[in-house]
């Protein structure tokens, strides 16, 4: 129903491949907690088996899994990230880690997708209207309501 | 996994200090509470800065501190002026105050209203509405009160929550609601200092434009005029926010309380107070990405937000007005929600002879009980805020008509009202649950408004406004 699944991501093809160096670490492993594909919004959440010492995380951002045109979205300790205001259309997400005392970054993780695909305006607009309708509705009657029973 | 604002020692510190001073307090301003008057409704006399500091802090709960991010976060600038629409239902419910005092001046529950207007069955049908409604905010709640205390300064899930509502549940029974409005004043000048606080320092750091900048480039939905989710969320809010107001006890013990001529005025300024507080947290919200600031968790944007621009100093300042938001409303609901099961199940249905010294006994023991139903059902922390405060929209919606007519026309009779809380209740539930939350309370108050505008056409009743003087439930019948 979410559209939301992982795939592996082609860390090779992106531009900034050649900076996984140094020695080899498991990348972390990258799962959805949370998502609203109707709504622009996910929740990401990741975990490292190596539990050594502290770690930094990249996360990034692509449209598509080839991660042609990513960008970095966090850098730091968390290990969970909420992202929202996305455009319809697909994202593809990946994170990578490092020791804080190295500058070697393990591989990329899978990555995780999700479609976004906003509710009909159509449908908004005529909740919208039905919801507006009944607050004047609700408004209306109480304020001619109360002005009467104040008179009498 | 997330770092913390503030150490644990630090936050226990302030824990026990806030806890022994809301107890003190609670107890200082409850030595009053000796007749049930008195206990549920501090002996009818409370004035306008009393009425409206409580109706502004009972109002400004956790949820405004942390869903008015998340909205803003989530459903962008509508998501925001959407949540502080909820002022509407405060200002719509003064002139409401006022005829309810009218009516019945010496009522005691919104439940005994319905009972006396519609009958026992649209009475059952309400007390079920309204106890599920009260018990699921209580839980949000104190489960918030968990969540925030973990996140701001390490103290455990199972242990802050049981203290916030321990300390709540403590000063409540000592005090009642001369207890809760005392508290609820010192509270709301609290909550306020604190938002301008952190407002000015959130200014301080990132100004609008910038905010506008960063949103048009990496979440231009945010700002989307067209963002179908908001819009379609937008009304929903709305009409859940009356619906809470205009049904819950919590605002009727109030109008019951306040000195007569009081009660319109003190909700009208507890609304435009009320107003800018969730576009202040909301823009919370909003600034974490300008601010390049990670959000974990949706419903902790607000926290983290203020937590992190304005340091340990200032994390000081939001765990204070976090620990006020949840008391003001954690403690109100559960007076008005123990003079429910008090006055209406034991008084109206199971001791229907006790008298009010009885009631006063009991009063005590329900709101123990009640901290104890509300911790049992808190301590597994299952399920989102969100999740857990909107399960109720579709309930409260469809209770929204027959409250209206109930209070200002003879011409709706109670089998019909019963119909329109149920059907309300049941279709606002299956649009909650099949098409989406954001349809839940538009649902229930829809199917609800046809039901009592049918109803009124087909067969209208007369009503005897002198019936509602038979004010004690359970002793006219």
């Amino acid at each position: 129903m979410f559209d939301v699944e992982s795939s592996p991501a082609r860390s090779a093809d992106s531009p900034d491949a050649s900076s996984t160096v140094g020695r080899a670490q498991t990348p972390p492993r990258l799962e959805v907690a949370g998502s609203g594909p109707t709504e622009g919004h996910i929740t990401l959440v990741w975990s490292v088996d190596d539990t050594a010492g502290e770690l930094v995380f990249e996360l990034q951002e692509a449209p598509t899994t080839e991660f042609a045109a990513a960008q970095t979205c966090y850098t730091g300790g968390d290990r969970a990230s909420f992202r929202s205001g996305l455009p319809a259309g697909e994202h593809a997400f990946r994170v990578r880690s490092r020791p804080q005392s190295s500058e070697a970054w393990s591989a990329w993780s899978e990555a995780v997708t999700i479609d976004i695909r906003p509710y009909p305006l159509a449908k908004a607009w005529t909740l919208f209207g039905i919801g507006a309708f009944l607050v004047v509705a609700i408004t209306g009657y109480l304020f001619v309501a109360s002005r009467r029973r104040n008179e009498s | 996994m997330i770092e913390t604002l503030l150490p644990a020692s630090l936050g226990w510190t302030l824990l026990a200090f806030l806890s022994v001073l809301w107890v003190f307090l609670g107890w200082y301003w409850g030595r009053k509470a000796k007749s049930l008057d008195g206990y549920m409704l501090a002996g009818r006399n409370v004035g306008l800065a009393l009425g409206t500091a409580t109706a502004v802090a009972t109002w400004i709960t956790s949820n405004t501190t942390m869903l008015a991010p998340q909205f803003a976060l989530q459903l962008g600038v509508w998501g925001m002026i959407g949540y502080s629409t909820a002022a509407l239902g405060l200002l719509l419910f003064a002139p409401m105050a006022k005829r309810i005092r009218k009516l019945m001046p010496e009522g005691f529950t919104s439940a005994e209203f319905v009972r006396l207007r519609y009958g026992r069955r649209a009475w059952s049908v309400f007390l079920v509405i309204s106890l599920f409604y009260a018990m699921t905010w209580l839980v949000s709640m104190a489960m918030a009160g968990g969540k925030l205390l973990q996140a701001l300064s390490g103290i455990p899930y199972a242990q802050g929550m049981t203290v916030i509502l321990a300390v709540c549940v403590l000063y409540t029974l000592m005090g009642g609601l001369f207890a809760v409005i005392g508290t609820d004043f010192i509270q709301s000048w609290l909550i306020l200092i604190g938002l301008v606080v952190v407002a000015v320092t959130v200014l301080w750091h990132v100004r609008v434009e910038e905010v506008h900048t960063e949103l048009v480039t990496r979440r231009p939905l945010l700002l989307a005029v067209l963002m179908p989710a908001a819009i379609m969320a937008f009304f929903n809010n709305m009409l859940f926010g009356l619906g809470e107001v205009f049904h819950s006890n919590v605002w009727w013990s109030r109008a019951f309380a306040m000195r007569e001529g009081v009660g319109a005025r003190a909700y009208v300024l507890a609304a435009v107070i009320w107003l800018p507080v969730p576009v202040v947290a909301g823009f919370l919200g909003l600034a974490a990405p300008a601010l390049d600031i990670n959000i974990p968790s949706p419903d902790m944007a607000g926290p983290i937000v203020a937590g992190t621009l304005l340091g340990q100093a200032g994390s000081i300042v939001v765990f204070l007005l976090v620990f006020c938001s949840l008391a003001s409303s954690i403690d109100s609901l559960l007076a008005a929600t123990a003079d429910l099961v008090t006055n209406d199940v034991v008084g109206g249905w199971l001791k229907p002879k006790a008298d009010d010294a009885q009631l006063r006994r009991l009063g005590t023991w329900v709101v123990l009980i009640l901290g104890l139903v509300t911790w049992l059902i808190c301590l597994p922390n299952v399920g989102t805020l969100a999740t857990v405060l909107f399960f109720a929209g579709p309930l409260v919606g469809s209770a929204i008509w027959p409250i209206l007519l109930g209070l200002y026309s003879r011409r709706l009779d109670g089998r019909d009202a019963t119909i329109a809380m149920v059907a309300g209740s049941l279709g606002g539930l299956a649009a909650y649950q099949w098409i989406g939350w954001y349809t839940g309370a538009i649902v229930g108050t829809g199917v609800s408004f046809l039901v009592c505008t049918g109803a009124l056409w087909i067969r209208p009743s007369t009503f005897d406004w002198s019936r509602l003087a038979e004010h004690r439930t359970g002793r006219t019948d």
